[in-house]
This record gives C-alpha cells, structure tokens and sequence, in this order.
C-alpha cells in the first residue's frame, strides 16, 4: 500500500512506526531471570555489580488479576434469506458507525496462473460500479468524512465503510453497491495495477518485507499456494475479466458475513440491510483448492543484498491451525518465546544481554488452515551468524524444555490480561466474533479465551512446546550483503542457497514445474533408499513382474467383480487381463508409445488420447515405482508428511519428463510404501497398500484399494510372481 | 519498544490513510477512522457540538514545583491512559549529539534506584497492559494504558523514574547498540534517505534539519556523563505534563499525583539551543536529487508558521483538500490520466502538514515509476497550488475538509489512549492541554479566502524545497 508506505516514510524518519492505537506492548523482562548464557561465540562480558541485589524498598509488581470470562454486551445475530450473516452491537457512546463485511476468499483460494487476483479485485472495488465513476464514489465518502477501504488476506477479503452515523446512509448505499455490482473499468484496473507494481517493487528496497515474502516461499514451497510470492509478471498478466471472475465465483452472500458497529437503531438497521443486501443472489462456491503440507527441513536461504549494513533474520516452522487443541498451551509457550515482549526469551537475549538488535519476536499465523511460526529479528551485518544461533538456540530449548513455573505464570498474566484489556469496544469484539465465526470458532472462544489461557499448566505447555517446535528442522532466511555473511556461514558449516535480491520468488508464469529445493531432494533421496531397503533391495534388479488379483470394482452406482492379472517386462511393457463380472474378457497391452486391446467389442489399437494413461499405470505400480523414482530424468522430492489410517507417511513428490507425477507416501517406521496419489484426468487417484507379505524376498502389499473419481476397486492379491517366464508373444498385438 | 515519533505527521498521515488493519486473522478491529483529529493552535473558541456529541473537558492543574496535570474522564472501559510528556525533544540536543533525546528515552526502561531493568515494561505487561515510549522533534512522551484499579502503581513507577534513574557503563553501552539498530533500519532505505536529505536542505539553522534518530556517529560519541546532564537538565517536574484519561475521578487523579510527584523538588527552566538558531526565511528554491530507489518520489515542502500562529488553521484545511481522500485535488491530478500523454503522472500522491512547535512543514508528495516522471509531477504540484491561489475552492470543497476534520475528531474520541496522545501534543503545540477540543472550532470558521491567502503567502515556487528520489531504470 503506497498510502501506508507514505506514512511509512515519514514515521521512519523521525522513528516511530507504530501510530498511538498499534502500541506494541512493551513487556516484562529484567534482563536475568531465567536467561542461560546465551550461546555466544563473544568473550563473555564481566557481570556488574547488581545495584539493586541489597535493597529492600524495590517497587514489587500487583498481583495478577485472575483470568475472567469476557462479558460480552448484547450481540444481535441474522441472517438474511440470500445467506447474508450479520452480527450487530451497538455502542451508542458515540455518534458513530462502522460496517465491515467479510468474504471468505482471500489469496489461499487463488490459482497459481492468476496470484495476485484476490489483492487487485479488493482494490479496484471501490473504483467504480454499474451506476458510479470512481471519483463519485471517492467524493461521496469524502464529502461525509467517511471512509471506504477493501482488503484481500489470506483466507478473507475485507471491505469496510464507516462514517458518522447520521451520515450512515452514505454507507448504507455504496458498501452494498461496491461488494455486489463493481464495474472492474479498464483504466481503473490499469490504475490499481500500476500501484501493486510499485509495491512489488518497493519490496526490494524493503529488507523487512523482502525476508517475509522469502520466509514463506522457503517454508512453503514453490507447489503450495502460501508460498507463491505477488510478482510482477504475475501482475501483469491480469486482466478485467480475471477480476470479474473472481468476483463472480467468491462474492455471494452466503460466502460472507457482515459486522455493524456503533450508533444504530436495530429495526431501522434491519430494514436498511435487507434492502440494501436483498438484491445480492445466492450461488455455489467453487471448491477450495487443498494443498501438500510441507515436511519439516532444515534449509537455509541466504538473499544476497550487497552494501546493506544490517541483516534481517527469519527463522520459521509449520505452526497451528486456529482450531488446533494446542492452541492455548502455545499461546503460554511462545509468549515465553518471542511473543511476550521485553519478558520474552529472544528480546532478553537477542537484545538486552547481547545488545545485537532492536527487536525480536516469534508469532504464530491465526488462520483456518494451518499457518507458519515465525521468528523475527534483524542485526548488523557482522553479528549475523551469532544472532542466527541465538534464536535457534532458543527454539531448541524452549522444545526441549518448555517453559518454567515463572514464565507460565507471566505468560498468562500478559496474554490472558491484555485479550481482557483490549476486547472492550464493539469493533473490537465484532470482528473478534467475525474472525471466529470464518474459523469454524464458537462464540465461548471469545468469551472464555482469557479462561482458557489461565487453565493451561506448565506441563501442557511444555507439552505442546515439544509437539510442535521442530528444532533442526526449521527454515532459515537472511536478507543481507552475502559477501560478509557467506563466509560466517560457511565457516560454521552450515549449508546454504544463495539467491540475489531482485530474482524471482517461487513460481513464474511461463516457467517450468516448481522445482525442488536441492536439500528436499536430498531428503528424498534417503526415504527411497530406506523404502527399497525394506522392500527388499532386489527389486532394483528384477526384469519382469506378473501379478494375479481378485476383487470388487464399484462404477457408476454397480459393483461389479474383477479378476487382474498385471504382466510388466522392464522396460517399458505392460499388459493387463481384466475378467469383469465373470462375464467380459478385455486385455490390454502398451509397448513403448503403442498400444492395443481386445475386448468384446473386438480389438483395437489405444488410441493416442489413452494412452498418457496408461503410461501412468506403468509409471505408478506399486512394486516398480520405487525404482523409477530414482531413474535419470525423474526428480523426487520429500515435500510434505501426512497420515495414512493413521500412521506417519513422507510424502515424496516425483517428476518425470513427459508429465508422468506422483505422490508417494512412505510409512515413517515401516519404510513401505502405504499410498499413491495421482491424477487421473481431473480426478486425483489414491492407492492404498496394506497386508505386506514377503514373496521371494520382496515385500508385497497384498491388499490394494483404490479410490478416485465416481470409482472404486478393493482387490486382494493372489499370486506374485518375481521374473515370471513371460510368452514370447505376450505382447503382440493378436490376429484380427 | 521505546520509539520516537513525529506525532504531528502520524496526525496529518492518518487523514490520508485507509484503515486496512482489521484484515488481519483472529485480531481485534481498529476503527476503521480512529484518527485524530490535528492538534494545532489557535486562540480559545467555543467548543463545537457535532450533532448530539457531549463534548469531554480536559482539567489541569499544577502542583507547586511545577509539573502540570491533564485529566479527562472517559467511561468507555474500565481502563486509563497514563501518559508523562517531557517537553524535550530532538531540537534541544546539541549539535554533536544528534539522537541523544531519542537514546535518553530508552534509558527511561533500564532501571531506577527502586526498579530493575526493563522491570516498568515487565509490570505493566504482566497486568495486560500497553507500554510504550516515542520521541519527536519536541517532544519525549511515555504512555500506559492499565486496568483502572492501577492508576497509583503507574503514577509510582512515572514518578520514580523522573528522577531516580540509574546510570551504568555496561548498561549504555549495550543499550547504545540496541538504539543504533534501531536508526540502522533506516540506513539502506532510499526514500527515507530522501526525506532525512529534504530536512537537512530545508532547514539550514534551526535543528529541525535533524530527526529525533539521530546519527550513529554522535551516538558513539554520547557518554554516561552527557546523559546524566540531560536528565538533570529536561527530566524536571517543571518541564513536565502527566496526563489521565479514563474511568477515574478527579479527586482521585488530584491525590495520588500529588502523593507521587508533590515531594520532587522544582528546577530551573532548561535552556533552549533552538531559540537561538531561529530559521532564517528562505528567498530562493532548494532542489537536490538523492541515490535511487526502487520507486521514484518527490518530495516538496515549505516552511510554515510555528503552531501557535492563527494560519495554522488554514493550512490544515488545504492539506485536506490537496489530499484527504481519493477525490482530493492533488490525488486526483496525480493518478489521473494527463489529457496529453493519456497516461497517469504517478501512482499515488499526499499532502501531509507537520504542524511545530518552531516552523513547521506543509509537503507534497507524488510517488511514480517513470524515470523521467519528477519534472512533471513537481509542476503539476505547482500547478495545482496556482489554481487555487487563482480561484479559492467552492463551498462543497471546503465543507468537505470540514467534515473530514469534525469525523476524525468525533472516532479520535474513542480511545484513550488517543485522546492523551492529543491531550500532551496540545500541551507541547499551544501550551494548553485541552485546545484539541476548541480546533475544531476554529477550523469551521476557515474560509476559502483564507485557504488562497496562506497558499499564497507560505506555498510559493522561491520557498519550496524538493527532493526527489529517481526511480532505478528498468533493467
């Protein structure tokens, strides 16, 4: 936002970033307690006398107020017949009011050819609709000295109109206008364009957001939508049409809820939005597309900015989702860690002992879906490596350990106090009930969060400490003049990317396939070679493979019973013998590019439209594509964990030229492969494999189930053969 | 997180700005027009009655050894600001010791004789509290905001560090390091080099040519010695304003401020290097060009009266009009298509008034990506003060101000801690804490005359200043 980069400047200058209503607390901490040495490679500074050690007329702090319930004032709820949610409270103090309505659709439902869509359509809303320019629009809302903004986040898209309440009518009559009839006018995108140019742009000269943008990406990855990074090019590509789209697919009402704050008569109100909002139709939303979880990694990006005399630092890990059970119990422990301010571990040891920085902090995302644990701090080019090992220090510890009594205890004391303090007015709290409503929250989350906070124990949090922080295995940006900080890294062994400011971040339109970050590959690499271990290592030498297997195929609403017999001869023929329902014969045989099958309906050559998939088939079956994960030209990488009935599985990400992909997800402790997923067609397809036998030293999953589309099949395996005698003419088209 | 602010640009800016804050996830809304309304100056007025509003009162009075007290009820939440305002601020350090006001503010949170280190921040956190500090060109201001039942708790722990805090070695010169990463924020960002090299251009004598951040170099040079003189000299009751705003009574806040403060003896007045260093007036333009960002920005300003002077007013107005808003004037002439080219000059433009205690700054700003954008932007700029020098705005354009001023003042009464942000920017700005209340006032009785009048006057080509920072060629 320029405007904001504007204010920005000028508070910079005079250093003060934070106007009055943002204060960040500043917090406990006195600079020793419960600090160990922190893990520096300085000579230690000789400790001074403590002047204060002696006396006994210190200032001692009040005792903690116990968490209460927060008491919510009357908060009247609707819903209008298009699905329109509405929550009201009224604050009649002053002669305000304050709309804001949020559509559940941010930049987590946008596709990867159109990043950017949710931002550009949020800001070219109040520039123009069907019946108004933009400057009558700006002109109303300015006249009235009102304000009319729209935002795109994550997983929400906000669009606010306040005003003084005797001039509500003004909002009454563009807010509705702006969400439900824009106009997306060609210069008015161009305009708006031009400013998210100018903010991408600024990003470089911006150290603070260029680390961001790069944290999310390394965390992420280049095949998960919170890893893609607004570009330029992407930008550029944007047309009226996309935003139009957009709009049209996500602005419905019954895909938005609706806050109104301030001096309103309710029946009034009630007429007012039911006639302001009644036009808006209903519809259906797309599906919301759903992405791998990245698997936890060690990885270090250095982002090569030469002359820049301070390094921004970002250490981050997969954190919580909002709903999540260890979401109180965290609260506890990152207070402790990095979000209690001044009582925190990483200011007291980053800043106060060590004097490195300004700030540090740790903070957790709150999303619906999981979001990332972020650590923040920056320092002098010089003290990169040192402060670097300060943080992860910290990380390992508080994992290792948990929090103590007295940082519980402070803990909760802050964060349970401060949610009290400041869940006071009604904007406050309709936007608190809002955001929970969108995370699938009760109402009692509001209220009781302080009590909920006050509940957790030290060891609950020392627990969810434990489960969640993955010390070792965290991803690591630095932002800063590589030619200094390289060689701090490389003397101390850590490995490292090193990619220049200005390039690209995450995927490009036009580009190739994501590719895969060298130390994900690596991981790979030893998943498959754990997972032919115990497979047996002889199946990267076998040359043919036949198996028999029984079962049911469900189709279309029938079940039906199949027997299969699958020949495979390395490298590169198939043939498959399907009897279906007892009745039909089909076989079907590809060598290399050509194929063709005989069936009831007589015999055929594949056509070509059919044969990708078969060549799918073949690239996936279970037994040999563990092996052809390590062939030339196929690239594996370990890109997410996930459970199959609920065991650990990696999941290996492979490539292969010719569009051939498929996930693989790998038993943690067996090793065995559990599940494939593939596309098929539109359909994403899921084998899973289980009642592992040994057959000639190979482990065999026996039980096959597959799901995907309207189709189903469970088959058993009856017979497996390892380097079968295959007929000469298996694979010879037959006589007409 | 002992910052330091220009207040008054935060005030100005916020006119400008849109509140997108309540985008973010699971996190209480701000209001989306919690902006104050712009502390200036002006001689006493009745109070404005927007619609059915019952306008607060600010109280003052005056303990004996000089220290001044504002309160102002506030009912909203059972909660109350406290905030302390020393009048000392970046134009009262010496010229060798740039940033040393800025630098004093965090020793303010590392210890007293009766308090440990970062133990005021730790209190306040641990009762859900909000602590924080901010410095500007005039002024050094430290606020809480409590539940109310700890009023005394923070008055003590105020009153203690006014004149009880310890200097250690080891503690400054760490700390000095934390403030000198801080100001190194801003080492590498070209558009803020532009408007620290745009102060240092447009004052050639006064000491607002500095920003309350400094330089490293002083900063180095600052010893214990130096700031122990400091606090002697401008951390005194006399030189200070204790402000409350919350659900306390008066008698009450009248007690305890005198239990806590009464007993700290008086001192004489500080001196004042600014007042010997008046900027002298400024009779042909400045123009400097800075190294290149990614974005290109121009920045062009002039000098206006201190903020007591009645002009104040006017000026305040036709900053609105030049760019509260997206229909304001210079918004409009900037991003809108030029009739010959067909293309928008920039992409986004502001007129921000930083409001002094000494002369101040009316700025103009346009932001563009055009490499040969400047020239254009800098005449349309003129441009667009010519024509209203030409022809005062219509009744409707200066309503509009009007109401964008009366809305902003009406949202900034919701929180207090904004209000005693206003309450100690009055108290430094006019000398009198409650003035915020009679601005609105005095800013209905502007007319549009009086907005040509000052343009002409103060916003002329041979006193402006323009900075620009280029964009960096297209690669």
């Amino acid at each position: 936002m320029i405007r904001r980069l504007l204010a920005v400047t000028l508070l910079v200058a005079a250093c003060r970033p934070a106007p009055v209503r943002e204060v960040i607390p500043r917090l406990p901490g006195d600079g020793t307690a419960n600090v160990e040495a922190p893990p520096t490679d300085e000579p230690p500074r000789p400790a001074a006398k403590d002047p204060w050690s002696a006396r006994t007329d210190l200032i001692a702090a009040p005792p903690a107020a116990t968490p209460a319930a927060i008491k919510l004032p009357p908060v009247e709820r609707w819903t209008l017949p298009n699905g329109l949610q509405i929550v009201a409270i009224k604050d009649s103090r002053l002669p305000t009011l304050s709309m804001r309505l949020a559509i559940q659709a941010g930049r987590a439902e946008e596709p990867l050819a159109r990043i950017g869509v949710a931002e550009l359509t949020a800001n070219v809303l109040p520039k123009g609709t069907r019946t108004k320019t933009a400057l009558q629009i700006a002109k109303a809302i300015d006249f009235v000295g009102g304000s009319i903004t729209a935002d795109a986040s994550l997983e929400s898209t906000w669009v606010t109109c306040a005003s003084l309440a005797k001039d509500a009518k003004t909002c009454l009559a563009l807010l509705p206008e702006i969400v439900t009839a824009p106009r997306f006018a060609a210069d008015e995108v161009s305009k708006a364009k031009q400013l998210m140019l100018t903010d991408i742009s600024r990003r470089l000269d911006d150290t603070a957001a260029l680390a961001a943008a790069h944290v999310q990406n390394l965390l992420w990855g280049d095949g998960h939508v919170r890893g893609w990074v607004t570009s330029a090019a992407y930008v550029n590509q944007l047309q009226p049409t996309d935003l139009a789209s957009w709009h049209k697919a996500w602005f419905v009402p019954n895909n938005a809820v609706l806050a109104v704050t301030g001096d309103f008569d309710l029946p009034k109100l009630k007429a007012d939005l039911a006639r302001a909002f009644g036009g808006w139709k209903k519809a259906k939303t797309p599906p919301r597309p759903r992405y791998q979880e990245p698997a936890p990694i060690a990885m270090v990006r250095l982002v090569d900015k030469p002359g820049l005399t301070q390094t921004q630092i970002r250490v981050a890990q997969l954190g919580l989702a909002h709903d999540d059970p260890r979401f109180f119990a965290s609260l506890v422990w990152n207070d402790a860690l990095g979000a209690g301010g001044f009582a925190s571990r990483l200011m007291k040891v980053v800043r106060v002992a060590g004097g490195k920085t300004y700030g540090a902090s740790s903070a957790f995302d709150r999303n619906a879906e999981r979001g990332a644990l972020v650590a923040t701090t920056f320092t002098r080019t010089e003290e990169t490596l040192a402060t670097l090992k300060l943080v992860l220090g910290e990380f390992a510890k508080m994992a290792a350990d948990g929090p103590t009594d007295d940082e519980v205890a402070a803990a909760i004391a802050h964060v349970a106090g401060s949610y009290t303090l400041h869940m006071t007015g009604a904007d406050e709290l309709a936007a608190a009930l809002v955001t929970a409503d969108m995370h699938g929250l009760s109402q009692a989350y509001v209220t009781d969060y302080p009590v909920l906070v006050g509940k957790v124990t030290r060891a609950e949090a020392a627990e969810a400490a434990r489960d969640v922080l993955t010390p070792g295995k965290v991803v690591v940006v630095l932002v800063g003049d590589g030619a200094k900080i390289a060689p701090q890294l490389t003397a101390a062994g850590v490995a490292f990317q090193r990619v220049a400011y200005d390039a690209p971040i995450g995927p490009q339109p036009g580009g190739d396939k994501p590719s895969f970050d060298a130390a994900k590959v690596a991981a790979a690499t030893k998943v498959l070679d754990a997972a032919i271990a115990a497979k047996g290592p002889r199946i990267t030498s076998i040359k043919a493979l036949r198996m028999t297997a029984a079962g049911t195929l469900q189709a279309q609403g029938q079940t039906i019973d199949v027997v299969f017999k699958r020949t495979l001869v390395l490298p590169d023929k198939m043939r498959m013998d399907i009897n279906l329902a007892k009745q039909f014969e089909v076989a079907i045989a590809v060598v290399g590019d050509k194929g063709w099958q005989l069936g009831p309906g007589g015999l055929d050559d594949i056509p070509a439209s059919q044969l990708p998939a078969l060549a799918q088939q073949r690239f996936v079956d279970p037994e040999l594509v563990l092996v052809h994960a390590r062939d030339k030209g196929v690239t594996a990488a370990l890109v997410g964990v996930d459970k199959v009935d609920g065991d650990l599985c990696d999941v290996i990400h492979v490539m292969a030229a010719d569009d051939l992909e498929v996930f693989l997800l790998i038993d943690q402790k067996t090793h065995l492969l559990r599940q494939t997923r593939y596309l098929n067609g539109a359909n994403e397809t899921r084998e899973t494999f289980s009642d592992y036998r040994l057959v000639d030293g190979l482990q065999v999953a026996h039980h096959r189930v597959s799901t995907g589309g309207n189709e189903q099949s469970d088959l058993k395996v009856e017979q497996v053969e390892i380097d079968p005698v295959v007929a000469a003419d298996a694979f010879a088209k037959p006589a007409p | 997180m002992a910052r330091h602010s220009t207040r008054l640009a935060a005030a100005a800016l916020a006119l400008l700005l849109p509140a997108t804050a309540i985008a973010q996830p699971a996190q209480p809304a701000r209001p989306p027009a919690s902006r104050p309304a712009p502390p200036v100056a002006g001689k006493p007025a009745t109070p404005p009655k927007p619609g059915a509003l019952k306008l607060p009162t600010v109280e003052r009075f005056k303990l004996e050894n000089g220290l001044e007290v504002a309160y102002m009820r506030h009912d909203a939440a059972p909660v109350v600001a406290v905030e302390v305002w020393y009048r000392v601020g970046s134009k009262d350090e010496p010229r060798d010791r740039r940033g040393s006001a800025h630098m004093f503010e965090h020793m303010m949170f590392k210890g007293t004789e009766r308090v440990r280190p970062e133990a005021h921040g730790e209190f306040i956190g641990g009762l859900g509290g909000d602590v924080n500090a901010h410095t500007t060109e005039d002024a050094t201001a430290y606020l809480q905001m409590v539940p109310v039942a700890q009023l005394d708790f923070v008055l003590e722990l105020e009153a203690e560090r006014m004149r009880h805090l310890l200097f250690r070695d080891d503690m400054i010169a760490t700390e000095r390091e934390v403030v000198k990463e801080e100001i190194r924020q801003q080492d590498n960002d070209p558009i803020t080099q532009g408007l620290l090299r745009f102060l240092q251009i447009a004052y050639t004598a006064h000491p607002y040519a500095w920003t309350a951040g400094g330089a490293i170099a002083d900063l180095d040079r600052t010893t214990a010695a130096d700031l122990k003189k400091f606090y002697d000299t401008y951390y005194q009751p006399s030189n200070a304003l204790v402000v409350v705003v919350g659900a306390v009574e008066l008698a009450q806040v009248k007690a305890l401020v005198e239990q806590r403060f009464g007993g700290i003896p008086g001192a004489p007045p500080p001196p004042r290097p600014a007042a010997a260093a008046p900027e002298p007036a400024q009779t042909a333009a400045r123009k400097d060009t800075v190294a290149a960002g990614q974005i290109g920005i121009v920045f062009a300003g002039w000098k206006i009266p201190p903020a007591k002077h009645d002009d104040i007013y006017a000026l305040q107005v036709l900053s609105l009009v030049m760019g509260a808003g997206d229909s304001a004037r210079l918004r409009q002439r900037i991003k809108a298509a030029d009739p010959k080219t067909k293309q928008p000059l920039g992409v986004e433009a502001a007129s921000p008034i930083l409001v002094r205690e000494d002369p101040g700054l009316f700025l103009a700003i346009g932001v563009y990506r055009d490499p040969a954008g400047a020239a254009p932007i800098e005449a349309a700029i003129n441009d667009e003060l010519a024509k209203l020098i030409a022809k005062p705005p219509a009744a409707d354009e200066l309503r509009k101000a009007k109401n964008q001023v009366l809305s902003a003042f009406v949202f900034g009464l919701d929180s207090p801690l904004g209000l005693a942000e206003q309450i100690g920017q009055s108290w430094i700005l006019t000398g009198d804490p409650g003035q915020f209340l009679r601005d609105v006032d005095a800013i209905e009785r502007v007319t549009a005359a009086d907005l040509a009048r000052v343009a002409k006057t103060y916003l002329t080509p041979e006193r402006a200043t323009v900075v620009v920072v280029p964009p960096r060629s297209a690669p």
